[in-house]
């Protein structure tokens, strides 16, 4: 799909959001006393707070005064599909949690780009895509 | 067509169906679907919601403002809570885009945002010892019962202009919504109705001529807010005045926007897509005229063509489309009628709207981004309110030149200079006879916290809406000279 408007950007964000948390939510409760467990916390703690955020950037940041079409963003390299993913181990986990991360730090990184015109809205995504480079740190340091 | 709903007016708290036997059809104009029927309430039923405001008013003009603002503090509170639901609503019966609709939803729940200040937006002044031992105050009172004329172009934010002022500031109200246009209004009256205002504090009345000329002959009514047509505007302007009440009538446009050699084209052209295409250029603040001086007409005329040809046109409610539909197969009419009569005129068609098909919406009311070169000042699309996605090009040889197209022109509604020239920026503000005015910005609309202005046939009355002028037009100065006689 063309995220061809910043409200489809963020509204894309937003699903890819529901299901980051959801696998976040499901395995942090799983796993069981290591340092992943720890890290799996801070950013289940992180993940809500992103969704909060690009909620309410939905709601108040999308300005009749300035709502430019945007092209050439295409959600298909963004999207998760974590069905099949494999979860069996503490390691496979945290791939995935890797995983999930990069594409993170992608999609911010791109949609800070295609909203210049907001400025406060693509620093933002700025933001996110950094912390989202974080949080692959983290991850690939645990021990 | 049997589980159609027929839209009910609210009147005194309660939703009442109306006897009318008019009843039109609200279509959705992205699927020319019936999506319900709107009846034109009776000369008695506009009566009734006349006379539950006025009983109301005694209690909530007495009610303190702090209260009166806690109402509206819920009802922005269920505004965000609702807010993709009626951000929606908006898409489906208006047919812009969905983005759109979340800005039109977020300026209305400003405006009531602005209004939970009143404690403090209507305080008078005062003096001690205007005279010996004499004081002098002003307070500010509210008047009575308003009204408002709501247009179809923003169903949901236009009634919240002015409505959340009218009641904080202690008034009771009515809104009358277009009846192209209803559903939206509706849905705010169903979250008023769930805070529980006092019953006929607002009111909503569903209509057409009848309704608005019985609000306005009303003697008890002490005022109306209308948007909508020039034609239409004068004569509400006229008949509120001749009947002793306050109007604020903001009315037709033709904004011109003016793009200077120094400006950065490429995101000239990008504001001037929003501009001229959003909300399918049924906005009236929408950009319909572009002064392009010479040096930088040919590339800038390039680079809108290729950024208006990447437009995705479709249903607004489908995330990514950039332009949706207009409003009815009248007004795609009206819209394809001028493209033909610009094209008899001699302009230069660059971009061709008129064939526009959107896949799975055969029915849809959709004209592609449509631009014009080589336009004249004295041609119809470069004078006349299209109110369609029509972008008209006049290449002008000077600043002055392009003030003079501009001044010629009967509308006074809003502009827009381009530049990266602080000069230029500076003396366009002050000498354009406009009343919104924007530099780099394709959109001049202003927030709730400043009045949304218009001059010339674009506006009609002295205070106007939203701001400073929108807590003003609804309270009356009322002075009071004190004095008090020693051992009283």
């Amino acid at each position: 799909m063309e995220l061809g408007t910043t409200g489809a950007i963020l509204s894309f964000a937003l699903e890819r959001e529901s299901e980051i948390g959801a696998f976040y939510d499901k395995y942090t409760a799983q796993i069981e006393g290591s340092n992943l467990k720890e890290s799996f916390e801070n950013i289940q703690r992180a993940q809500k707070k992103r969704e909060r955020l690009l909620t309410r950037f939905r709601r108040e940041n999308v300005t009749e005064m300035i709502l430019e079409p945007i092209h050439d963003f295409e959600s298909d390299a963004y999207e998760l599909d974590l069905t099949n993913a494999d979860t069996a181990t503490d390691d496979s986990l945290q791939r995935v949690a890797i995983m999930i991360e990069e594409s993170s730090h992608s999609f911010f990184l791109k949609a800070s780009e295609k909203t210049t015109f907001l400025p406060e809205v693509s620093e933002e995504f700025r933001n996110l895509s950094n912390k989202a480079a974080n949080n692959i740190e983290l991850l690939k340091n645990i021990q | 067509m049997t589980n159609i709903p027929i839209l009910k007016n609210y009147i005194n708290g309660e939703w009442i169906k109306s006897d009318s036997t008019d009843i039109r059809e609200v279509l959705n104009p992205a699927t020319g679907e019936v999506i319900a029927k709107v009846p034109m309430s009776t000369v008695k039923e506009t009566e009734e919601a006349i006379k539950a405001a006025d009983k109301a008013f005694a209690r909530w003009r007495r009610t303190i403002p702090v209260t009166r603002a806690r109402y509206l503090f819920d009802l922005k509170a269920l505004m965000e809570s609702r807010f993709e639901e009626l951000a929606r609503q908006v898409v489906i019966e208006n047919g812009k885009v969905i983005d759109e609709a979340r800005g039109e939803i977020r300026r209305g729940i400003e405006n009531v945002e602005l209004a939970t200040g009143i404690p403090s937006l209507m305080m008078g002044y005062n003096a001690e010892d205007v005279a010996v031992e004499i004081d002098e105050m002003v307070v500010r009172q509210p008047m009575g019962v308003f009204f408002c004329l709501a247009p179809f172009n923003f169903p949901s934010m236009v009634p919240l202009w002015f409505l959340p002022n009218a009641v904080a500031t202690g008034n009771t109200y009515i809104v009358k919504p277009s009846p192209i246009a209803p559903i939206s209004t509706v849905k705010l009256f169903e979250l008023i109705d769930e805070i529980g205002f006092p019953d006929g504090v607002i009111n909503l009345v569903h209509g057409d001529i009848d309704s608005a000329n019985t609000l306005l002959d009303s003697p008890i009514t002490k005022g109306v807010s209308f948007v909508g047509s020039t034609a239409v505007g004068k004569q509400v302007y006229a008949r509120a005045a001749a009947n002793g009440k306050r109007a604020q009538v903001q009315a037709g446009a033709k904004n011109f926007l003016l793009v200077m050699p120094d400006a950065d084209l490429e995101r000239t052209a990008s504001a001037l897509m929003t501009s001229c295409y959003g909300c399918a250029g049924e906005r009236c603040l929408a950009g319909a005229v572009i002064l392009a001086m010479e040096d930088i007409h040919e590339s800038l005329v390039n680079l809108l063509v290729e950024k208006a040809k990447m437009i995705r046109v479709g249903n607004g409610l489908e995330e990514g489309i950039q332009m949706g539909p207009v409003i009815t197969a009248k007004a795609k009419a009206r819209t394809i009628d001028y493209i033909e009569q610009g094209l008899k005129e001699g302009a230069t068609l660059l971009l061709d709207g008129r064939g526009v098909k959107v896949d799975g919406h055969p029915n849809g009311f959709f004209v592609g981004p449509t631009i014009f070169d080589n336009v004249k000042p004295e041609m119809c699309i470069a004078k006349e309110e299209i109110f369609g996605p029509v972008m008209s090009v006049i290449k002008v040889k000077s600043f002055e030149k392009a003030l003079e197209i501009i001044h010629a022109n009967p509308y006074g509604n809003a502009s827009s200079i381009f530049t990266s020239s602080g000069g230029w920026a500076r003396r366009f503000g002050y000498e354009v006879q406009t009343g919104n005015v924007g530099i780099n910005i394709g959109i001049a609309a202003p927030v709730a916290h400043f009045p949304f202005s218009g001059m010339k046939n674009s506006f009609f009355g002295d205070l106007h809406g939203q701001g400073r002028d929108g807590i003003r037009f609804f309270t009356e100065d009322k002075v009071i000279i004190t004095r008090w006689f020693e051992g009283s």
